[in-house]
């Protein structure tokens, strides 16, 4: 890495991680994935007859650690989704709202430089929740009783839901992008949210990027691995479309 | 002498106005410029323009001596600016800050920490420099942008409203270290509202109307604020004899 990506990278990293807004996603994120995996778990085995107990069975379709993998992909998918789309859209569409961008502007390292310093920030990020998610997850089924042989499935499987659908929420750093403002990156956010969940609701998840890897994660899934690749191109058009947006940016012309 | 920055009859039409009008201008080494003008006159188009923010749809910019856009982006280390926002991010304390200025300018980290602290001392904002940028005043942040745009000693320096928000101790620093930037061989351009400011500050002020300078005033003659209306009121006379309107 040159001194000028090392610069870059790690002016947006220190950003990224002394905002309130990625500490308070990554908390939320973590608290409540381990909070409906461990306590949908909880009902299944202990209070099956109640809503929550009878709610939870259905996305668990099987005991073990494959139904618990799959109430954690759940829960893991449609947060990650959300909190990655929230934390990406505020660190691009900040420097437009607080007027920052103006800095960012006039230095050895060129505008598109930045975006993917931002975007490189954000994977860092990225990863390191899926991890933390994971780890508690898998650590909470093994508190739950379940054996240790599996255990190394289900963080796998849980990080890479996790790392799949924070990185097909990058789209949403071009749409801040284009509305000048992290309210248009929030709404984006909220709508793949929206979408990616009526999508699933009515059988059409398997077409859908967003909701793809919560799919894989279930078990006897007819998701196979090959489709992953989908989720995969949506982070890069994002990232692509990101930075070409920012190479192409200019003040006050519009 | 090679300029530190010059722009040669640049033209910007902007949402199908046309904000600057064969703007041309010539900043050399060593020179503190003031560029004056009312509301709307393109004073912030014309900094963005330098800056590279904006493409004109004509005419050239050339920064130390580089046309834009520089296939070189190394020569944005020797430019500062605060123009419009100062520098400082709320979540990062004011060293914090500047210091990523001036990593983000590729200067020397030991140079430009030394800097940082003789620029806090001349602002007098020393005691908030681990303070996070969310809890100082406007004018406390106003301070850490200008030493964020000074402290990887630019050769050319870009400054919009400058005192905005300053104390009046901290406008003296601010006027001594602008003497010590161009003392230094440095040049630097400044807007202002502020004609004492600008009489005191700069070796000539040139008066931006309708996208182009019509004027170029000397600082040390009298009442700098009466001239510049004279010469605004002069060339609206002007323009209403060719249109027919009332200036």
């Amino acid at each position: 890495m040159t001194a000028r990506r090392a610069s870059t990278f790690t002016f947006e990293l220190r950003k990224l991680t002394r905002a309130t807004v990625t500490r308070v996603a990554t908390l939320a994120t973590v608290t409540l994935v381990l909070a409906t995996t461990a306590g949908g778990y909880a009902a299944v085995r202990h209070a099956p007859t109640t809503d929550m107990g009878q709610k939870a069975a259905g996305l668990m379709m099987t005991t073990g650690w494959s139904g618990f993998t799959a109430l954690a992909a759940t829960s893991v998918g449609i947060t990650t989704l959300l909190a990655v789309g929230i934390v990406v859209a505020w660190s691009t569409g900040r420097e437009f709202t607080d007027g920052t961008v103006v800095g960012l502007f006039a230095l050895p390292a060129s505008t598109a430089a930045i975006a993917r310093a931002k975007i490189a920030a954000a994977l860092a990020w990225m990863v390191l929740l899926a991890l933390t998610a994971a780890a508690c997850v898998t650590a909470a089924g093994l508190i739950l009783g379940l054996p240790l042989d599996g255990a190394v499935g289900c963080f796998a499987k849980v990080g890479v839901v996790s790392l799949l659908l924070g990185g097909s929420a990058l789209p949403v750093m071009w749409v801040a992008t284009i509305g000048r403002g992290y309210l248009a990156g929030i709404s984006a956010a909220l709508a793949l949210v929206v979408a990616s969940n009526l999508a699933a609701g009515f059988g059409l998840g398997t077409y859908v990027p967003w909701v793809l890897p919560v799919l894989w994660a279930a078990p006897d899934s007819p998701v196979g691995d090959g489709l992953l690749l989908l989720p995969i191109a949506v982070a890069v058009a994002g990232a692509a479309l990101t930075t070409r947006a920012w190479a192409r940016l200019q003040l006050g012309n519009r | 002498m090679t300029s530190a920055l010059r722009l040669e009859s640049v033209r910007c039409v902007l949402r199908g106005q046309v904000v600057l009008d064969g703007l041309s201008l010539d900043v050399v080494p060593g020179e503190c410029r003031a560029i004056v003008g009312l509301n709307g006159a393109g004073k912030t188009t014309a900094l963005r323009v330098m800056l590279e923010m904006l493409r004109p749809d004509a005419g050239h910019v050339h920064v130390l001596g580089q046309r834009l856009p520089c296939a070189d982006r190394r020569v944005w280390r020797g430019v500062g600016h605060l123009v419009e926002m100062p520098f400082s991010y709320p979540e990062l304390t004011a060293r914090q800050n500047i210091r990523a200025s001036s990593a983000l300018h590729a200067a020397r980290p030991k140079e430009s920490d030394r800097r940082m602290g003789e620029l806090a001392d001349a602002l007098r904002f020393a005691d908030h420099l681990d303070v996070p940028v969310r809890r100082l005043s406007l004018g406390t942040r106003q301070k850490v942008g200008l030493a964020a745009a000074m402290a990887h000693e630019p050769r050319l320096l870009i400054l919009d409203e400058p005192t905005n928000g300053l104390d009046p101790l901290a406008v003296v620093g601010l006027r001594d270290l602008i003497t010590q930037t161009t003392g230094s061989g440095a040049a630097v351009v400044v807007t202002s509202h502020h004609f004492d400011e600008l009489a005191r500050l700069a070796d000539q002020v040139d008066v931006l109307h309708h996208g182009t300078i019509i004027e170029s005033l000397t600082p040390d003659g009298p009442d700098l604020e009466r001239r510049f209306f004279d010469t605004i009121l002069a060339a609206d006379t002007v323009l209403a004899a060719g249109t027919g309107e009332a200036p």
